[in-house]
């Protein structure tokens, strides 16, 4: 019942704050009801976790045997949290001026309802349908609040997401009808011994859909634009934590539906994968606006991601689970950053700063840790999660590795060669407008640096939460 | 029966009100009240199974899901026609009337039990439509669009008449219940029986508007006034799907080898074809001509299958879309009447000139495309269900294709309507238009969350 009561909770909180009117009111409705929901989602999680009142099953739709069937496992327990926990942070980023606001917040919170019923569904119908419904929100968010030609943008964006997701409703279809029990149950859905010819076709129709949510190479055209046209908290939405229902996809749904399709293909998708770590790393070195920057580095560790969860094995896919949440706190924390930078000066270009160090020291020293999350200094929880990933991905094959571990190279040089460009050397054009971060952005930004070293200190919570549910989804590669 | 009898007093009705002072008043009421008496006595043949005229009807649930169907759609065009008729003084109710005739015909064919109700039923839910597609009668666009429906609509009731024909010739009988007993007990089947089947089918694909015989319909949905062309893409539709796979599924099911092939070809061109014309339109009444088309191809894939799956989900399908299809038309009547034209760029901020239009609009258009939590997505799934349980992969997979390329072109309306601004002159509803825009919407989201609402009726 009450898993039923945490979708419900970002859906109510939207409601309310759709209900009023002044902006000033509601931004900061938004940040109490976000702060309250991250509260609320905690308590219920940490009160229930493991118990039977966190997980229902009843009939949905009877025409085709579909339930309403959520539960909550150390997946989704770390995931939940991280999609919660990270709304006030995007609520309380760009604190711009903004037309309709109500609807805005409204949107806002009910993508997160969706979300959490994407990494709830244990019925693969209900599954896709909270899958597409996320879509809706952020489409209206990208559309209606986003740039300068984001009416182009956000069309590419959806038909993509779109076609993909309908090429695992088929695959889904399928399953369903050759599944003894005709039933989306996970359970169901997990033993259903398709012959390896099977496997391989329904492979490609369940991975392109994740592939494209991700996104990753050669499936990301629609990202750089729809992340740069986007409002910035549209943008911190997809690529903190829609990017990580793809990811999400992959473990639960890909692995255990088709192991044998896996085994098959997993090589090659990893080595796309890889390629996708270094194209991306390069196209990142060549960005100018920074928010284009950001999205090229999330595609980066987003690759190398999907290249653990290839890997399959214990330690890899510890590491996917833990940098999913690590990739998700410094792509907030960068993007907020980039957002005071674009709130105070107007501009996103790189060489619109510098030295900024001298003007604002305490903003200075925040960015550094995040930017050091992002490059994966060790003590940051960027290292615990790529040094997992690369010694999952070591075990599994030396070579993928070797390339694998450029990404970490090569992270280090475009960081720090964007973090030298606007936040050292000589003072940019625009540079002036910069003050020293104080108030509510310097205690989240603090807050979001805390979490960063606190993650790389101490990251045994994480990893003990899922550790069970990663051996039960690998065990099905095994048998 | 009774709700036959009750149709044609409520069409004679309908067309003695346009005497009456009051008319314009009038007719709405004497509508509504004659929708409702109907309504009651078609379903109070629910679950009781009868035969009418000599056995030339069977009145069964199947039939009668779709005779609400069709009376729903009436219900709503009937809530829009104060609208639309807003500045014309005569002729209303009687256009109302001949609708009325029309579903009439749409009666008799969802369930009759011979094929000469068959022929009379399409001609009965015809012929007023080709008087009404010419009801504005100084407009050039809608003369030539009754015309043209005439005579290709005249084709293919001969096309049918001749396959009709031709099957008796064969087998003896009209009766459908005779016909697979006799191609069970057939040594070999004749070849005179093989072409009355394909001429019938050819027939029914030509009233479906499938293609390759659709080039009737974009001109006739175009031309015709909106509020008609709004009734035979809905209504029309529904008649004439629930005859054709009655008459599939019993007389010629053991000949499924046979002209199935035929049905895959017309569903794959209809699909693609439709679809990709779809894709470059102007304008949105024309968008909605090739939507519509395109419908006919994913309905075409429930009559291949050919399973149990398939009467429920033709059925779902063509609820969704009556509860979609007719709003849209709404939206593009009022968009017409505020702004003088139906193109694109007439939608352009639509949001800012009525909010409870732009967003019914909205919600409509992201069912005709097929997303979860509207009823359009379980519309299309069901029909991908019985597709795939009927080892139709391939032709799915088409249908996936199609289905994202009818995403794009709606969503390219769509992002008109909540950005950039155009005509800012704000646009008036009636009370009726509100109603039919508020409760088809919320209908959408209900079968959206719902879908068993409707999928466990048949």
């Amino acid at each position: 019942m009450l898993t039923i009561l945490l979708i419900l909770l970002p859906l109510v909180a939207g409601g309310f704050i759709l209900a009023l009117k002044e902006e000033k009111m509601v931004k900061k409705a938004a940040l109490a009801a976000s702060v309250a929901l991250f509260a609320a989602t905690a308590g219920i999680l940490a009160m229930f976790y493991g118990t039977p009142l966190l997980s229902i099953n009843m009939l949905w739709i009877s025409a085709i045997n579909s339930h309403l069937h959520l539960g909550v496992d150390g997946i989704s327990l770390v995931l939940i949290l991280m999609a919660v926990g990270l709304l006030p942070f995007i609520v309380a980023a760009d604190n711009a001026s903004i037309k309709k606001p109500n609807v805005f917040y409204a949107l806002l919170f009910f993508s997160i309802s969706a979300i959490l019923g994407v990494f709830m569904a244990l019925d693969s119908f209900l599954f896709y349908i909270f899958w597409e419904l996320s879509l809706i929100p952020v489409y209206f968010l990208a559309l209606i609040w986003g740039g300068e030609g984001s009416r182009k943008a956000t069309l590419k964006f959806f038909i993509y997401t779109a076609a993909g997701s309908l090429l695992m409703l088929v695959a889904n279809i399928y399953i369903y009808m050759v599944s003894s029990a005709h039933s989306f149950d996970l359970a169901g859905m997990y033993n259903q011994h398709l012959s390896a010819g099977e496997q391989s076709w329904l492979f490609w129709l369940i991975f392109i859909a994740f592939a494209i949510k991700a996104p990753i190479f050669p499936f990301h055209t629609w990202m750089p634009e729809t992340y740069t046209k986007a409002p910035m908290k549209a943008t911190m939405i997809l690529s903190a934590i829609m990017s990580k229902m793809g990811i999400y996809g992959m473990v639960r749904w890909l692995i255990p539906m088709v192991p044998l399709g896996v085994a098959q293909w997993g090589n090659t998708v990893m080595v796309v994968a890889v390629i996708g770590v270094v194209y991306a790393s390069i196209v990142t070195l060549m960005q100018k606006d920074l928010k284009t920057f950001s999205a090229y580095t999330s595609m980066a560790h987003i690759s190398l991601i999907v290249a653990g969860v290839f890997a399959a094995n214990q330690i890899s896919m510890q590491g996917v689970l833990f940098q999913m949440v690590a990739h998700g706190v410094n792509v907030v924390g960068m993007l907020y950053i980039i957002s005071i930078l674009e709130a105070k000066s107007g501009s996103r270009l790189i060489s619109d700063f510098g030295g900024i160090r001298s003007i604002a020291p305490k903003f200075s020293s925040l960015f550094m840790i995040v930017t050091f999350g992002v490059v994966a200094l060790p003590l940051t929880n960027g290292f615990i999660g790529e040094f997992l990933l690369i010694t999952g991905i070591f075990e599994h094959s030396i070579w993928m590795a070797a390339v694998a571990g450029l990404s970490i190279i090569m992270g280090a040089i475009y960081m720090l060669y964007m973090f030298q460009k606007v936040m050292l050397g000589e003072s940019g054009s625009k540079s002036s407008m910069i003050g020293d971060s104080k108030g509510t952005s310097f205690a989240l930004l603090s807050l979001l640096a805390l979490a960063i070293v606190v993650m790389g200190i101490f990251p045994l919570p994480i990893l003990d939460a899922t550790a069970s549910a990663v051996s039960g989804i690998l065990s099905f590669l095994m048998s | 029966m009774n709700a036959l009898i009750s149709l044609a007093v409520l069409g004679i009705a309908l067309i003695y009100t346009e005497l009456s002072k009051e008319k314009k008043k009038l007719y709405q009421w004497v509508a509504l009240v004659g929708i409702a008496i109907t309504a009651a006595l078609t379903l109070a043949d629910w679950g009781s199974p009868t035969l009418y005229f000599n056995k030339l009807c069977t009145i069964t649930n199947y039939g009668i899901a779709f005779n609400i169907t069709m009376l729903l759609s009436m219900l709503m065009i009937v809530g829009i026609s104060r609208y639309y008729y807003n500045d014309v003084k005569e002729h209303v109710s009687e256009i109302m009337g001949l609708m009325v005739f029309s579903i009439f015909g749409g009666y008799l064919i969802t369930s009759y039990s011979n094929l000469i109700m068959l022929y009379l039923g399409i001609e009965t839910l015809s012929i007023p439509l080709y008087v009404l597609a010419g009801s504005k009668k100084l407009s050039f666009k809608s003369n030539e669009a009754s015309f043209k429906y005439f005579v290709m609509g005249g084709v293919a009731s001969a096309i049918l008449l001749l396959g009709i024909t031709l099957t008796y010739g064969a087998t003896g009988t009209f009766s459908i219940d005779a016909i697979s007993p006799f191609i069970a007990s057939a040594q070999h089947i004749p070849s005179i029986f093989v072409v009355g089947m394909m001429l019938i089918l050819v027939g029914l694909l030509f009233k479906a508007a499938a293609m390759p015989f659709h080039f009737w319909a974009p001109d006739v949905y175009d031309g015709s006034p909106t509020l008609v062309t709004a009734f035979m893409a809905t209504v029309v539709k529904i008649a004439v799907y629930a005859s054709f796979y009655l008459l599939f599924s019993t007389a010629f099911v053991a000949l499924t080898g046979v002209w199935a092939p035929v049905v895959w070809v017309a569903a794959a061109l209809t699909l693609i074809g439709s679809n990709v014309v779809a894709i470059n339109q102007k304008s949105a009444k024309r968008l909605m001509a090739y939507a519509s088309i395109s419908s006919s191809g994913f309905l075409l894939l429930g009559i291949l299958a050919c399973n149990s799956s398939s009467a429920p989900a033709i059925l779902f399908y063509l609820v969704s879309y009556v509860l979609a299809a007719i709003p849209a038309f709404a939206a593009i009547i009022a968009v017409r009447k505020c702004s003088g034209n139906d193109s694109f760029d007439a939608f352009n901020g639509l949001v800012k000139r009525n909010k409870t239009l732009a967003i019914t609009l909205a919600i409509a258009l992201i069912s005709l495309a097929g997303i979860p939590f509207t009823a359009g997505f379980f519309g299309k799934y069901y029909l991908f269900l019985a597709a795939i349980r009927g080892g139709y992969v391939w032709i799915t997979i088409i249908a996936v294709a199609a289905a994202i390329l009818s995403i794009y072109y709606f969503f390219r309306l769509l992002n008109r309507v909540f950005t950039t601004s155009g005509d800012e002159a704000p646009i008036e509803l009636s009370l009726g238009m509100k109603v039919v825009l508020i409760a088809s919407s919320a209908a959408t989201i209900l079968l959206g969350l719902l879908p068993d609402l409707v999928a466990t009726l048949l």
